[in-house]
């Protein structure tokens, strides 16, 4: 007999500590970070625990039930719509009324719930005590207080998983009787249209219908339902005007906000302790109106003079040994043998010296909190584009891969913006395009050029941005995004992060990138190569005056980008450091700034496309293409200049 | 008056949120209701982005300036 999943969801506001508590659930698999927002996609892990099978879903952070972004809309359909056994709700101790409210809503859902009490200690540190027991009485549903990053409260968790001591409360205390009579209305009515739901889940169908938050159409189909739905809801309306003179979702809001207040006054007691400032005397630098953008600066300009500097520094040891491989014979099993060489150690040569720094990094920036910072610190300028400082978060990931850049989109909630975002984050070099840049730069155009290129590529994201906007003008409101607190980063967690980046360019890039080096082999082989380069001939020579043998590094370049450093040595039939003799400090220049701007690679475009639509995506191309043939030609101007 | 005229560092309380459903829903999700206690921590420059702090639980916030102009305070 097969076995029977138990389904558990992990749900709580952004920062609460979801993600680090799903590692702990199923291994370290998930991503943390300290960014709201990061976990936009469903993630699904499996563990076993006394013999029985449980599959674990984390839902992305969601500060309410109510519909916003991508996230939160996600989220509440998942919830209303798939079957689940266990709700795990997961709250941020140190902000207890905030979470609270969440809570309130997910208890109306109907379905079995605990509540993990995560970081007691920094609740703690703020002189915030809360009785468990208290809590669990009110709320009637089991609480485990936990401090997830060091591992405590999981064995408690695991446990009331495990006997399956499930409790199901359907929390109503925050609605009080004048209104309850309005929702309760809304609600027979509903029972008797909509089947195979529970009470509890027709009350918070009822008091979403009734705030306006849902509409009647969204849960029920037939018309004469409808019709009776719709008579009602004009009615309670009225008598909320005239009880309230209050929109009813304001009232509902008000007074779940009320009932929080009130269970956390309950339950929490207060110890001052020593004064919480660490965080302040940090953001007195870090978010300081002058120096702040020096320290950003800094880390910006230093994450990449790392990266160069150790990528530089192992380089060699990493490549040299397949120097040794290559074979002197010709014949095409030779020529495959060496196009497998060049995929194989470039692969190495990427992944070693630069992606695996650089995804630490960017991971490391992620797990402290400066991320969201930086944000409020581009805001300011990212107005002036149409856009705001929360499309920094996707552009930042950008530099380490476009792909899961083009998929944090998704915490924008206007989808303008997303698009617009969309849209530049092809425009940011990824780690397989900085390894481009930053290997030529190494080798032939000196460090200077490559932080030349990554400035002046700020700032063509920038007045692409504004263009951009001017086409599609619309005043946005402008961001909200939480600061949160500085968090000491947990190595293990960086470096598992720093791995599933990784990993994914290992299994699916490193194949990809050895099958396209042995194709331009075998094309070079049979002479075709010839027969594309000629058909680009009057683009890439004429134009952009490279040698015409790049045309095929070019076109292929679009399957993978990272391809395009190794192509460009098979396709001029020298390793990497002979390039100086097959091209002039100018066309490499030139080739480096078009490599770096056109066409984002096909998982990309596919991301992209999957996101928004075929538009959007074709939008891209030609954006990026026009751009990065301009940027080229200025770039040929410039050397022929000098 | 509205955030957006406050003075920076002083103590100030949420009297209501205007604006449409959408900002609303939002600022209240995130911990700002009416009633609470809040600071401006700082403004970037040059017309810039407000930095603030809600008081009553530690919490902090980003938030850009046609945001501010719909959040009405007293100083408290």
């Amino acid at each position: 007999m097969p076995e029977k999943k138990l389904k558990i969801v992990l749900i709580g506001q952004p920062n609460c500590g979801k993600s680090t508590l799903f590692n702990h659930l199923v291994g370290f698999k998930a991503r943390i970070s300290n960014l709201p927002g990061t976990t936009v996609q469903i993630e699904r892990g499996e563990f076993k625990r006394g013999g029985k099978l449980f599959e674990i879903i984390d839902l992305p952070g969601i500060y309410s039930l109510t519909q916003g972004d991508e996230a939160e809309n996600r989220t509440l359909k998942f919830l209303l719509e798939e079957d689940y056994d266990l709700m795990v709700n997961i709250l941020d101790a140190s902000m207890l009324s905030r979470g609270l409210e969440l809570t309130l809503q997910l208890l109306k859902l109907g379905k079995p719930m605990v509540l993990v009490l995560n970081m007691v200690d920094e609740a703690n540190r703020k002189g915030i005590h809360i009785d468990v027991k208290k809590l669990e009485k009110i709320l009637n549903i089991p609480v485990i207080p936990a401090i997830a990053s060091r591992g405590i409260g999981i064995k408690e968790l695991f446990d009331v998983i495990e006997n399956s001591n499930f409790k199901t409360s359907c929390f109503l205390k925050d609605l009080p009787g004048n209104i309850l009579k309005e929702v309760q209305k809304i609600k027979t009515i509903l029972s008797e249209c909509i089947a195979h739901k529970s009470e509890c889940t027709l009350f918070f169908f009822a008091t979403k219908i009734l705030g306006g938050e849902m509409a009647p159409w969204d849960v029920i189909s037939e018309e004469r339902c409808l019709d009776r739905i719709n008579t009602q809801i004009s009615e309670s309306r009225r008598v909320f005007e005239k009880e309230f003179s209050m929109e009813p979702e304001d009232v509902i809001h008000a007074l779940r906000h009320h009932t929080a207040m009130t269970i956390a006054e309950k339950v929490v007691t207060f110890k001052r302790k020593k004064s919480y400032s660490i965080d302040e005397r940090i953001d007195q630098i870090v978010m300081h109106p002058f120096l702040g953008y020096i320290v950003m600066a800094f880390v910006y300009l230093g994450l990449f003079y790392l990266v160069f500097k150790i990528g530089s520094m192992v380089e060699g040891y990493f490549t040299k040994p397949f120097e040794l491989l290559y074979s002197q014979k010709t014949g095409l099993a030779f020529s495959l043998w060496n196009s497998f060489i060049d995929g194989l150690s470039g692969g190495i040569g990427i992944v070693f010296p630069y992606l695996l720094p650089l995804m630490f990094f960017i991971s490391l920036l992620e797990d402290i909190g400066y991320i969201p910072r930086a944000a409020y610190l581009m805001d300011t300028i990212m107005h002036r584009f149409g856009l705001h400082g929360k499309s920094v978060v996707p552009l930042l990931l950008g530099y380490g891969c476009n792909v899961p850049a083009i998929t944090a989109t998704r915490i924008i909630e206007e989808e303008r913006n997303r698009i617009l975002t969309a849209l530049l984050v092809p425009f940011i070099p990824c780690s397989a395009r900085l390894t481009v840049l930053l290997a030529i730069s190494n080798k032939f155009l000196g460090p200077l050029f490559a932080v030349g290129v990554l400035l002046i590529n700020l700032l063509v994201v920038g007045i692409v941005g504004k263009l951009l906007t001017l086409l599609k003008k619309e005043d946005s409101p402008g961001i909200v995004l939480e600061i949160p607190s500085y968090r000491t980063p947990s190595l293990k967690i960086t470096l598992s992060k720093t791995w599933l980046h990784a990993k994914e360019f290992l299994f699916i890039a490193w194949p990809m990138l050895i099958a396209g080096s042995m194709v331009l082999g075998a094309i070079q082989f049979y002479g075709i190569e010839q027969i594309i380069n000629s058909i680009l001939y009057p683009f890439t020579s004429g134009l952009l005056g490279l040698p015409d043998k790049v045309g095929v590094t070019l076109l292929f370049g679009i399957l993978r980008k990272e391809l395009t450093l190794i192509m460009l040595q098979t396709a001029m039939g020298t390793p990497l450091s002979g390039l100086k003799n097959v091209m002039s400090n100018a066309q490499l220049a030139t080739f480096v700034v078009f490599s770096v701007f056109y066409i984002p690679c096909i998982a990309t475009l596919a991301a992209i496309y999957r996101e928004f639509n075929k538009k959007v995506m074709f939008y891209s191309i030609l954006l990026s293409t026009t751009v990065a043939t301009i940027l080229a030609l200025l770039t040929r101007l410039l050397y022929s200049w000098l | 008056m509205t955030l957006f005229d406050a003075q920076v560092g002083a103590r100030l309380r949420v009297i209501q949120i205007a604006g449409g459903r959408g900002v609303r829903a939002r600022l209240f999700a995130m911990g700002l209701n009416p009633g609470d206690y809040i600071r401006i921590i700082q403004i970037a420059p040059f017309r810039g982005t407000f930095f603030i702090e809600n008081l009553s639980n530690g919490s902090k916030f980003a938030i850009g300036r046609g945001i501010a102009r719909k959040i009405i305070v007293e100083y408290a």
